[in-house]
């Protein structure tokens, strides 16, 4: 597998599909060849198609391949969407600053995703499984609209075995029986309600222990919430954010959280960073 | 003694220049508007012939920066082929040297913080432009108009000629330069600070050689100079060099923008009360000469060999409500007072965070050309604002 090189950074580069498939209706999963090892779980890449332009897509993978899990949201989604395997993709990255990993060594994780927002945490949890020696206990919780909305399930198989997963979801929790696609996965969707509520539900205790969360704005503002009724500090939190971003490397001035550039300080900051700018909406 | 330009000699310097180089000044030009009527308007424009030269304007800011001469509004970052691979293929535009005569130090200065974003960011494309580039500058003795707030935005000494106007109406700068001279090093005492006796039968320019380039194009162009006695020419006793020292620091009296460091201390409705009138036209970032947001998206275009795929890079504006849109509708900045806030916070705030200076450099164009005029300097400076977050 190659690694990305650039020199000129607006500049992608071509990558071959090596597989799409839909899991869910209106989101689809695209594998790259390219080696995902080299990037930091929590980064991001732009892709995008001859045409037609680029998005930022985090990365949800930690391993040979590179994985995205993509929403069909707009219009470069959705042409993205209609690629076919061996065709090309133009990629830049990897870009951003992702989940200090390396320094939480010997922490209890705690990871909270919400709907798309569980990607970047796939790629947490790939590294973490490869890594399990360096965590303590690894506590997710994922949350999704029904039983028939989750996603990422051959992962959540897998990363099963080295961690605990609980899965909620917003509605039909009883829908989880008549899934056949489910794949052995049903016995971790074990909550109807707000993955924010699961979360309230659980005990936590927060000494040595860091909390991660991706999901729509709402949800992070919520599990925040609860985080701190159960005594974390802004210090043992981090978020992804999401924004609008153009060059992905600092200077197109898109994503900016008042001072902050999404794309090359973020995407994952600490909450204690996001407290002192209003824009972020943890002020 | 110091290298000068008679006065009479600058549009001939200019057409000799435009023998070798693009060359750019501020020119009075007539735009066509409604009802086939025409306004007068000074921009940055090219030199072709002395004709252009007939409305050359030294005395008013022009209104539109020179940025664009760097970074196009368009610019053309690749191309894509597409046949049985993707093949992309790397534009890079033909750039032809060019001068740029007449820019303030607010516009000197807006270049020189473009130049340490773009050089951060190894912009091959604007780096390429800026290196085949000249400036001479102009110095601004009184302010060009009653909005500049150049004083406070710390600007410095840049450009590769720098230009100082000695006539009748410009010497008393020079005699109280000499008195402060004076004041400062006893060795120049008992000069005579009498201005009323000097008169000067011509206006000339003082030129300063700022940077190599600057010495190059000098010694290229040595017909066109003088070097002249300038102290003695006034009757004073002083060293040329040192009294150019201080003439350089005698800054116009433009009002200032007070604490800048405590914008942070304005209230959501005191942002809103200043934007009250805002259009979010994006006028104010448009003609500012350090705005760089972009955006970047793909075109088709058709050539000779059939349709080509072109990845653009096209100016933008945080004042819009597309600036910060994002899928499923959702705009993060969706209140105009706080997209304006952005902007004069990142002009003044954030920028310099990161790199050390503030971006805004008080050329007051955003306020000039402003339609409903938001005069956001006035606005802070009428708050009391004294102790806050400084």
């Amino acid at each position: 597998m190659k690694r990305l090189q650039h020199r000129n950074k607006l500049m992608p580069k071509p990558v071959r599909v090596l597989d799409k498939w839909f899991e869910v209706e209106n989101n689809f999963f695209l594998e790259l060849e390219v080696n995902s090892c080299y990037s930091v779980p929590g980064q991001f890449i732009q892709v995008g198609l001859a045409g037609v332009g680029e998005a930022p897509i985090s990365i949800a993978s930690h391993g040979d391949t590179l994985l995205l899990n993509i929403n069909i949201v707009g219009r470069v989604t959705r042409m993205l969407s209609k690629v076919k395997p061996n065709e090309y993709v133009l990629v830049r990255g990897p870009l951003g600053k992702g989940y200090p990993l390396q320094s939480l060594k010997g922490n209890n994780l705690v990871l909270i995703g919400g709907g798309c927002g569980v990607a970047p945490l796939a790629a947490v949890l790939d590294y973490v499984c490869k890594n399990r020696q360096d965590f303590e206990s690894v506590k997710c919780f994922f949350g999704f609209k029904s039983p028939d909305q989750v996603i990422f399930k051959k992962q959540i198989k897998h990363w099963a075995e080295l961690v605990s997963i609980n899965i909620s979801v917003d509605k039909d929790l009883k829908l989880k029986q008549e899934l056949k696609q489910l794949q052995d996965i049903e016995r971790f969707i074990n909550f109807e309600g707000f993955v924010t509520q699961a979360l309230e539900q659980s005990f936590l205790t927060n000494n040595n222990i860091v909390a991660f969360i991706c999901g729509p704005p709402i949800m992070m503002k919520h599990a925040v919430k609860v985080l701190k009724s159960k005594g974390f500090k802004d210090e043992q939190i981090f978020l992804s954010m999401e924004r609008l971003m153009y060059c992905g490397i600092g200077y197109c001035c898109h994503c900016m959280i008042n001072d902050l550039y999404t794309c090359i300080d973020g995407p994952v900051f600490r909450l204690d960073v996001l407290r002192s700018r209003p824009e972020s909406g943890f002020e | 003694m110091l290298w000068c330009l008679q006065d009479s000699d600058l549009k001939n310097l200019l057409l000799a220049f435009a023998k070798h180089y693009n060359v750019y000044a501020p020119i009075d030009v007539s735009i066509p508007v409604a009802d086939g009527k025409h306004v007068k308007r000074t921009i940055f424009s090219k030199v072709k012939s002395g004709l252009d030269l007939r409305n050359l304007n030294l005395e008013t800011l022009p209104e539109i920066p020179v940025k664009h001469l760097f970074y196009p509004p368009v610019e053309v970052l690749f191309s894509i082929k597409k046949s049985k691979n993707v093949e992309l293929v790397e534009e890079m535009p033909s750039i032809e040297k060019t001068l740029i005569f007449g820019l303030r130090k607010c516009d000197l200065n807006a270049i020189k913080r473009q130049d340490l974003l773009f050089s951060t960011h190894n912009d091959v494309w604007y780096l390429h432009r800026r290196e085949l580039t000249t400036l001479i500058g102009i110095h601004c003795f009184e302010p060009l108009n009653s909005y500049c707030f150049c004083n406070s935005q710390e600007l410095e000494d840049f450009g590769d000629l720098m230009l100082y106007e000695l006539s009748n109406a410009t010497k008393h700068w020079f005699f109280k330069a000499a008195e402060q001279l004076c004041k400062e090093n006893e060795s120049f005492a008992n000069s005579n600070f009498n201005d009323l006796k000097i008169n000067l039968k011509s206006k000339l320019y003082i030129v300063e050689i700022c940077s190599e380039k600057g010495f190059e194009l000098l010694s290229n162009f040595k017909k066109f100079f003088v070097k002249k006695h300038v102290s003695k020419m006034l009757g004073l006793n002083v060293s040329d060099l040192e009294l150019l020292e201080v003439v350089k620091r005698l800054t116009p009296k433009t009002r200032v923008l007070k604490h800048s460091k405590a914008i942070n201390a304005l209230t959501p409705s005191d942002w809103a009360s200043v934007s009250e009138q805002c259009l979010s036209c994006g006028i104010c970032t448009c003609t500012c000469p350090t705005c760089y947001c972009f955006e970047i998206f793909d075109k088709e275009v058709k050539t000779l060999k059939g349709f080509e795929t072109l990845r653009l890079r096209t100016w933008s504006s945080c004042q819009l409500q597309e600036f910060t849109r994002i899928a499923n509708d959702f705009v993060f900045r969706s209140e105009k007072w706080e997209r304006f806030k952005h902007r004069v916070m990142h002009q003044n705030i954030y920028f310099k965070q990161r790199y050390g200076k503030q971006l805004c450099t008080g050329c007051a164009r955003c306020i000039v050309n402003c339609p409903v005029h938001i005069d956001w300097v006035g606005f802070i400076n009428k708050k009391n604002l004294q102790g806050l977050g400084e």
